[in-house]
C-alpha cells in the first residue's frame, strides 16, 4: 500500500491534535522547566465537556467553546492552586499532576461512564470529500486547516509580538528576564492558562476522530510527552515539526504493521534522542 | 629553571561563533599570585574554566607544572592540584557543612569508586574533616545544611573543601564577590597568609583586592590579552588606564588601588 | 548531638521491632495478607533500586521496569526452557538487568532531566514492543505462565508454601536492602548525592561523575532486575505487564510519596500504594481518586515524603513553641554565627 492522500490526511490531522496538546506543555516546560502530567486530562475534560453540550445544545461550535473554557478552568485551578508553589521541584510537580490526573480520571469516568464517547461532527464538515484524486473525511481535512491556522497563530504570537518575545527570552533565561523587571510569573501564569486553553480546545476538536474514553488522557499525554521532547523543550517550531513527525510515522504504522502501532512511535523517540540527546530543535546545554 | 605552574600556549575558545578567547599565552610560576582583570565580558571566567576543563579549549594547549592537561576532563585536572572555586559558591546545598568538606576529603581515599565503606565507619576521614571544619571555624554550623548559610559562610565552606584537597594551582574566582565591604580586608589578609608553595590565580574585580594581593597582573580585553605585568606597570600602562582602569578605578573602590 | 544519638538509637530498636514482626509475620498472618506483604517486600527493593537513580542521584527514570521486567522474563525463560533451579535463576537475572544497564547505559546517560526521563520511558517501551511482538519466545501478550514458585528445601511441610515463599523473599530482600544501605552509605553513596546536587561542582572536586552515574545506573538494573526475577516466581507468571511503563510509574510514585533520597522512604511508599491499591479498592470503587487525593495531600504536605512525618511533627512542635519561648538551638547558631566576625574566624585559620 502506496503513501497516499488519504493517509496523510489522517496523519496531518492527528499532528493538528498533537500539536494543540503539546505546545502549552513545550513551552510552559521551557519556561519554568514545569512537569505537568495532567496535560492528557486537560484534553479529557475538553473532549467530554464538548460532548454533552453537544448533547445538549446541538451547537458543535459551542460545545468547543465549552470544551476549551473547561480545561482553561481546570487549568487555572492547577496553577494557581497548587503549581505556583513548587517552583523547580520538579519530582513534586509530577507527583502532584499525576494526582490531578488520577482524580480527573476517576471524576470523568464517574459522570461519563467508561465507555468511549463519540461526537458528531459538524453538519458542514460530516461525509466525505475528493482530495488528489482520493476520498478523504471532511472532518479531518477541516481538522488540518484548524490545526494550520492555530499553529500559525501560536507561532505568530511567541515569535513576531513583544510579548512572545518575553516569553522566549524567559525560556533562554529566566533569571535575566527577572531582573529586566518583567514579572515572569505572570507570564508563566498567561502561558499556562493558554496551553490549558488549547489542549481543551484539542480535546474537543479530537473528539469526532479519537473518541473520549478513560486512557484517552493517558494516551494523549504519553503523544505529547514524545512531541514535545522530541521537538526540544519550549520550541514551538519544534513542537509543529514533531507533531507532524510522530503522527505520521504512527499512523503508516498502523496501516501497514497494526501490531507494532503502539511502540514504533517510542522505537522513533528512542532513536532521536540516542542521536540528538537534546531532541530535533532543541538546544545544548539542557 | 623550575617548571612553571601554569602554561597556556595560544590558548583560543570559540562558542557558537563567538571568539571568547583569542590566543591566550601566559606562564604563571611556581608560588605566584597572578590576577587576570578586565572589564565585565573580556572572558576570564570563560579562561578560568577552560584552565579547569569544564570548557574545552578550542585551539592550543595547557600545561599546569609540566602536563600537558589539554584533553583531561576536569576531573583528572584534579590529579595533578588543580581546583577551582565558583563565582556562586560551589557548594552542596542540601547538604551539611561536614558533609561538604567529607566529600571532597573521601575523592580517591577508596578504590572503586568509594564503594567500600562506610562513610561514618571511616573514623580517619571523620578526624580530619573535624580538624578543617575547626580549622575554618565552620563547627558551630557542622551539621546546618548549607542552604541555610549566609553567603560568607558558603564562601568558606567552598574554600575549605577545596583546601581540604590541597591544592597546588588554585583558580579564585571572584571570591570576594558577594562579601560585605567590612569583610574584605580580612579576606585580603586570609588569602596573603595562604602558604607560598601553593599558586593562585585570581580574577577579581575589587581593584583593592588585585592591588594588594597579586604579585603579577593579566589585563584581558575583548578576549586577549592587552597587557601583562607588576601591579605598578599595570596602574602605570596607559594602554590599560583607556581601556579598562580608568572607568573601573572610578567606579569603584578607587581610594585603595 | 545527645538528641542525635538517642534518635538513632530510636531508629535501631524500630528496625529491630521490624525485622522481628517480619520474621513472625506468618505465624500472625493468614495466607492472603502474607501473600500481599510477600508483594510489599518484592516492590520495595523495586522502589528502593529506583531511589538509588531518583533519590540519591537525581537521575529521573521512567524507564525502571525494564529491568524489572528482563528480571522476570530471565526466570521465566529459563524455568520454562531449561527448568534452571531459582537460585541459579535469580543469579542469571541480575546478570540479565545489569547487562541490559550496561548496554543502555552510555546512551541514556547523555541525556538530561527530561530527556533523561523520555528515553528511559522510551527504550523500555521498545523493549516491551519487542517482547510483545516475539510471540515464539516470549508468548507475546500471554506471557510465560506457570513458572514453579521456588521453596525454601528444609522448611517444606513445616509450614504452608505462602509462608515458605515468604521466608524466601524475605532473606534475598533482607540481603538486597542491606547491600543498597552499604552502598547508599559509603562514599560512592555520598558522592551520587553530589551529582544530585550539582553534578559540575562535584566533578570540580576530582570525581568522575559520568562513571559514578554509570555505575549507579548498573547497580539499579542489577536490583531491579532482582526484584522483577522474585515478582514473575510470586505470580508464577511473567507477561509484557511487568515491563510496561505503568509499573516504573508506580515505582516513581512509591519512591517520592516515600520521601526519594531517604533511605527508608521508599519501603514506605511501596507499602502505602500496595495497601491503597489492595485494602481501599476492597471498599471502594473510587479508590483511583483516593489514590490522587494522596498524592496531592503528600506533596502539599510532606513534601519530602511520608518517612519525614516525624520529623515534620518536630519541626511544627518546635515553632508552636518557639512562639512562647526561646529559638531553637539551630537557628540561633545560624544567626548569630555571622556576628562573630567572619574576620575572626578567618583569622584563626
Amino acid at each position: 500500500m502506496p503513501i497516499n492522500t488519504a493517509s496523510l490526511v489522517i496523519g496531518l490531522s492527528y499532528a493538528s491534535l498533537l500539536f494543540l496538546v503539546s505546545v502549552g506543555l513545550s513551552v510552559v516546560f521551557g519556561l519554568m522547566r514545569f512537569v505537568n502530567l495532567a496535560t492528557g486530562s486537560l484534553y479529557l475534560i475538553g473532549g467530554y465537556v464538548a460532548w454533552s453540550v453537544a448533547r445538549k445544545s446541538n451547537s458543535f461550535l459551542l460545545a468547543l467553546i465549552a470544551g476549551a473554557a473547561a480545561a482553561l478552568v481546570l487549568g487555572i485551578l492547577i496553577e494557581r492552586g497548587f503549581l505556583q508553589r513548587l517552583h523547580r521541584q520538579e519530582l513534586l510537580q509530577v507527583a502532584l499532576t499525576l494526582g490531578i490526573a488520577y482524580i480527573v480520571q476517576d471524576v470523568t469516568r464517574w459522570i461519563w461512564g467508561g465507555d468511549p464517547l463519540r461526537l458528531r461532527p459538524p453538519a458542514v464538515f460530516r461525509g466525505s470529500m475528493e482530495l488528489f484524486g482520493s476520498v478523504v473525511p471532511t472532518y479531518r481535512v477541516a481538522l488540518i486547516g484548524i490545526g494550520a491556522v492555530l499553529a500559525i497563530a501560536v507561532w505568530y504570537l511567541l515569535e513576531r509580538t513583544k510579548w512572545g518575545a518575553y516569553v522566549r527570552a524567559g525560556v533562554d533565561d529566566l533569571e535575566m528576564v527577572q531582573c529586566l523587571g518583567i514579572n515572569a510569573r505572570r507570564i508563566f501564569a498567561v502561558v499556562f492558562a493558554l496551553g490549558a486553553l488549547l489542549c481543551g480546545l484539542g480535546g474537543a476538536l479530537g473528539t469526532p476522530v479519537t473518541g473520549v474514553a478513560p486512557g484517552t488522557d493517558i494516551q494523549l499525554q504519553l503523544m505529547a510527552l514524545i512531541v514535545v521532547v522530541l521537538g526540544g523543550l519550549g520550541s514551538v517550531a519544534g513542537a509543529i515539526v514533531a507533531s507532524i513527525v510522530v503522527a505520521l510515522v504512527d499512523t503508516m504504522v498502523r496501516t501497514f504493521w497494526p501490531e507494532a502501532s503502539f511502540f514504533a512511535v517510542w522505537a522513533l523517540a528512542a532513536f532521536v534522542l540516542i542521536v540528538r540527546p537534546q531532541g530535533l530543535l532543541g538546544r545544548t546545554g539542557w | 629553571m623550575t617548571v612553571p605552574a601554569l602554561q597556556l600556549e595560544h590558548v583560543s575558545k570559540v562558542i557558537g561563533g563567538l571568539t571568547i578567547l583569542e590566543d591566550i599565552s601566559l606562564t604563571v610560576q611556581p608560588g605566584e599570585r597572578r590576577a587576570v582583570i578586565g572589564p565585565n565580558g573580556a572572558g576570564k571566567t570563560t579562561l578560568l574554566n577552560v584552565i579547569a576543563g569544564f570548557l574545552p579549549a578550542t585551539q592550543g594547549r595547557v600545561v599546569v607544572f609540566g602536563r600537558d592537561v589539554t584533553k583531561l576532563p576536569a576531573h583528572r585536572r584534579v590529579d595533578v592540584g588543580l581546583l577551582k572555586t565558583n563565582q556562586q559558591p560551589a557548594v552542596f546545598h542540601e547538604l551539611t557543612t561536614r558533609q561538604n568538606v567529607l566529600i571532597a576529603l573521601l575523592r580517591g581515599r577508596h578504590p572503586l569508586l568509594g564503594l567500600g565503606g562506610l562513610v561514618e565507619r571511616d573514623r580517619e576521614t571523620q578526624r580530619r574533616a573535624e580538624q578543617v571544619l575547626e580549622e575554618w571555624g565552620l563547627l558551630d554550623v557542622a551539621d546546618v545544611e548549607v542552604r541555610h548559610l549566609p553567603h560568607g559562610y558558603q564562601r568558606r565552606v567552598e574554600l575549605a573543601a577545596r583546601f581540604a584537597l590541597r591544592p597546588k594551582l588554585l583558580l579564585l574566582d571572584e571570591p570576594a564577590a558577594g562579601l560585605a565591604v567590612d569583610e574584605i580586608p580580612a579576606f585580603i589578609e586570609r588569602l596573603k597568609q595562604l602558604p607560598r608553595d601553593m599558586t593562585i590565580v585570581l580574577v577579581e574585580h575589587s581593584m583593592r583586592v588585585v592591588f594588594s594581593f597579586a604579585d603579577r597582573i593579566t589585563v584581558l580585553h575583548h578576549g586577549a590579552i592587552l597587557a601583562d605585568g607588576t601591579p605598578e606597570e599595570i596602574q602605570n600602562n596607559e594602554e590599560v588606564q583607556a581601556a579598562y582602569l580608568a572607568g573601573a578605578m572610578r567606579g569603584r573602590d578607587a581610594g585603595a588601588a | 548531638m545527645n538528641a542525635l544519638a538517642i534518635r538513632r538509637q530510636w531508629r535501631l530498636a524500630i528496625v529491630a521491632v521490624l525485622a522481628v514482626l517480619l520474621v513472625l509475620a506468618p505465624a500472625l498472618l493468614p495466607t492472603y495478607p502474607l501473600s500481599v506483604l510477600t508483594e510489599i517486600l518484592i516492590f520495595t527493593l523495586f522502589a528502593m533500586s529506583l531511589n538509588i537513580l531518583l533519590g540519591y542521584a537525581g537521575l529521573p527514570s521512567l524507564g525502571h521496569s525494564a529491568f524489572f521486567g528482563t528480571g522476570g522474563y530471565a526466570v521465566g525463560l529459563l524455568a520454562k526452557y531449561y527448568g534452571t533451579p531459582a537460585a541459579l535463576a535469580l543469579v542469571i537475572a541480575v546478570v540479565a538487568g545489569i547487562l541490559v544497564a550496561i548496554v543502555t547505559g552510555p546512551f541514556v546517560l547523555r541525556t538530561h532531566g527530561a530527556y533523561f526521563l523520555i528515553l528511559t520511558l522510551s527504550l523500555t517501551q521498545v523493549l516491551f514492543g519487542i517482547v510483545w511482538l516475539w510471540r515464539k519466545v516470549t508468548g507475546g501478550d500471554d506471557g510465560l505462565p506457570g513458572i514453579p514458585s521456588p521453596r525454601i528445601p528444609f522448611l517444606v511441610g513445616r509450614i504452608s508454601d505462602t509462608a515458605n515463599f515468604y521466608y524466601l523473599t524475605l532473606i534475598v530482600v533482607g540481603i538486597a536492602v542491606a547491600a543498597i544501605a552499604w552502598i547508599v552509605r559509603s562514599p560512592f553513596g555520598l558522592a551520587l548525592v553530589g551529582i544530585r546536587e550539582n553534578e559540575r561542582y562535584l566533578e570540580g572536586l576530582g570525581y568522575p561523575t559520568w562513571t559514578l552515574k554509570y555505575v549507579a545506573y548498573i547497580l539499579a538494573g542489577g536490583f531491579a532486575a532482582l526484584a522483577g526475577g522474585l515478582f514473575a516466581y510470586f505470580k508464577g507468571f511473567v507477561g509484557p505487564g511487568q515491563i510496561s511503563w505503568l509499573l516504573a510509574g508506580e515505582g516513581m510514585v512509591m519512591v517520592i510519596l516515600g520521601g526519594a533520597g531517604t533511605f527508608w522512604g521508599p519501603a514506605i511508599g511501596a507499602l502505602l500504594v500496595l495497601l491503597l491499591r489492595y485494602e481501599v479498592s476492597a471498599f471502594t470503587q473510587r479508590w483511583v481518586m483516593i489514590l490522587g487525593i494522596v498524592f496531592i495531600l503528600n506533596v502539599l504536605l510532606l513534601p519530602q515524603g511520608i518517612v519525614r512525618l516525624p520529623q515534620r511533627i518536630r519541626e511544627i512542635r518546635a515553632r508552636l513553641r518557639r512562639e512562647t519561648t526561646l529559638a531553637p538551638p539551630l537557628a540561633e547558631a545560624t544567626a548569630a554565627a555571622p556576628d562573630r566576625s567572619v574576620e575572626r574566624v578567618i583569622e584563626r585559620s
